[in-house]
């Protein structure tokens, strides 16, 4: 799964910085964590688009390879152009529209360096039925990813913290059944289940928890964009995204 | 990495709900806002068992007591589950209506009263959706189509209601159309 395993620096676009330098293995390290930590929207574009698994992870390596490593994409990068989703996605468009216009795919490996993954992070997924145009397939990888991370990162926050009780209440009453598309317990269950004293006890580790959910998440997406005005759109425009035209996802 | 959670998987409607998590969620600067704890509490209410546990609800009257006697085994079942059901048994979704339009005369707080009306209003969008003749034959409600309608309407504004519930009263809004 592209993202959770990683640790990204405190700023996403020290990342992006870094794999701008000359230094040969920093600009590596960094440009293989921006492949792992965005791949996965790139291919679920790509499948979408209409090719086949094997197609995608080689047309995924290609793009990363050109734009990333090949400086393209990293030069435009700069802050002031925009958010790193728009930018991404636009590189990708075109990078496909010339492929599809040339009819020829074969792997580019920039001049003396070669990608080597390890383990290799692309794995065969289907987009969600959900997800109609290459477009939204992509954000919808993005999203999840963005959401993983997020869950990756308080689950360890919780566990080195000796918290687990409070991630424990936030995964029966949240997670678990978000995940499992079930109905969600009550209080009085989940005070049973954790031999927790009160229901107002369960309630505000809960509170706690969803706070730093939020923070958590706040600072990810704020690292992804320009400015806090551009992270509030952000925010609310993948709310809003969600919450229109759910529709069947065929499974 | 493969054990891990993965969110990819799931719908709008599921990443909506996670998603929610970080925009109704008071910031620490300070306590719960109201929405907050009634968005809480109507999730909690959706959750309760049905039917309700007799040990832990206040009496009832003693019609309603008497079905629920009846429906014991439907234990395992909750409030939520029902309501957003196509085969939930109209007799249970008309035994919410009447639970929950009680709870919202009487409930002890005005947070209970609301939480308990949404659910009402949500037993008839059930039955207006999935048992027509609960409506047609039976008058579930005597409300009119259109009174229906405007009742949906602004309950779609209530900041939080649960994206499932938005759905339900959307749909049933649409086909009083």
């Amino acid at each position: 799964m592209g993202g959770t395993g990683s640790q990204f620096p405190s700023t996403h676009w020290s990342l992006i910085l870094n794999a701008r330098t000359q230094d040969q293995t920093r600009r590596r390290l960094a440009a293989e964590g921006l492949i792992e930590g965005y791949w996965k929207p790139v291919y679920c574009y790509l499948r979408r688009r209409g090719y086949q698994n094997e197609q995608a992870k080689d047309l995924t390596q290609d793009f990363f390879c050109q734009f990333i490593l090949g400086d393209k994409l990293l030069r435009a990068a700069d802050k002031s152009i925009g958010r790193f989703r728009q930018l991404l996605l636009t590189a990708l468009k075109r990078f496909i529209s010339n492929v599809e216009r040339d009819k020829k795919r074969k792997k580019r490996t920039p001049a003396g360096e070669i990608l080597s993954l390890s383990p290799d992070p692309f794995a065969e997924i289907d987009p969600p039925g959900s997800a109609t145009t290459p477009e939204e397939a992509f954000y919808h990888a993005w999203i999840t990813d963005l959401i993983d991370q997020v869950i990756s990162e308080l689950t360890k926050q919780y566990s080195d913290q000796d918290m687990l009780s409070h991630w424990q209440v936030f995964q029966l009453k949240v997670l678990g059944p978000t995940l499992q598309s079930a109905q969600e317990p009550s209080m009085k269950q989940i005070c049973e289940r954790c031999g927790l004293a009160s229901e107002e006890q369960a309630s505000n580790m809960l509170v706690t928890v969803k706070r730093r959910f939020r923070s958590v998440l706040k600072r990810r997406l704020r690292n992804l964009v320009r400015s806090d005005v551009e992270a509030d759109e952000e925010f609310k425009e993948i709310f809003g995204f969600l919450s229109s035209s759910r529709g069947h996802d065929g499974g | 990495m493969e054990d891990k959670p993965t969110t990819f998987g799931l719908g709008r409607q599921e990443l909506a709900r996670l998603w929610q998590v970080g925009a109704d969620t008071p910031d620490d600067r300070g306590g719960p806002s109201e929405e907050h704890k009634r968005a809480e509490l109507l999730r909690d209410r959706l959750a309760e068992p049905w039917p309700p546990d007799s040990a832990a609800a206040r009496p009832l009257p003693e019609p309603l007591a008497i079905v629920l006697e009846q429906f014991k085994p439907l234990a395992g079942c909750c409030v939520g589950d029902l309501l957003f059901d196509p085969d939930a048994d109209p007799s249970v979704i008309w035994q919410i209506k009447d639970s929950y339009k009680e709870r919202a005369r009487s409930g002890s707080a005005t947070l209970e009263r609301d939480a308990a009306t949404v659910i009402y209003y949500a037993a008839i969008a059930n039955a207006l959706l999935f048992h027509e003749a609960l409506l047609r034959d039976d008058k579930i409600t005597t409300f009119s189509n259109k009174e229906l309608h405007e009742h949906f309407s602004r309950l779609l504004s209530i900041p939080w209601l649960t994206p499932d519930l938005v759905s339900l009263f959307k749909t049933a809004r649409e086909k009083l159309l």
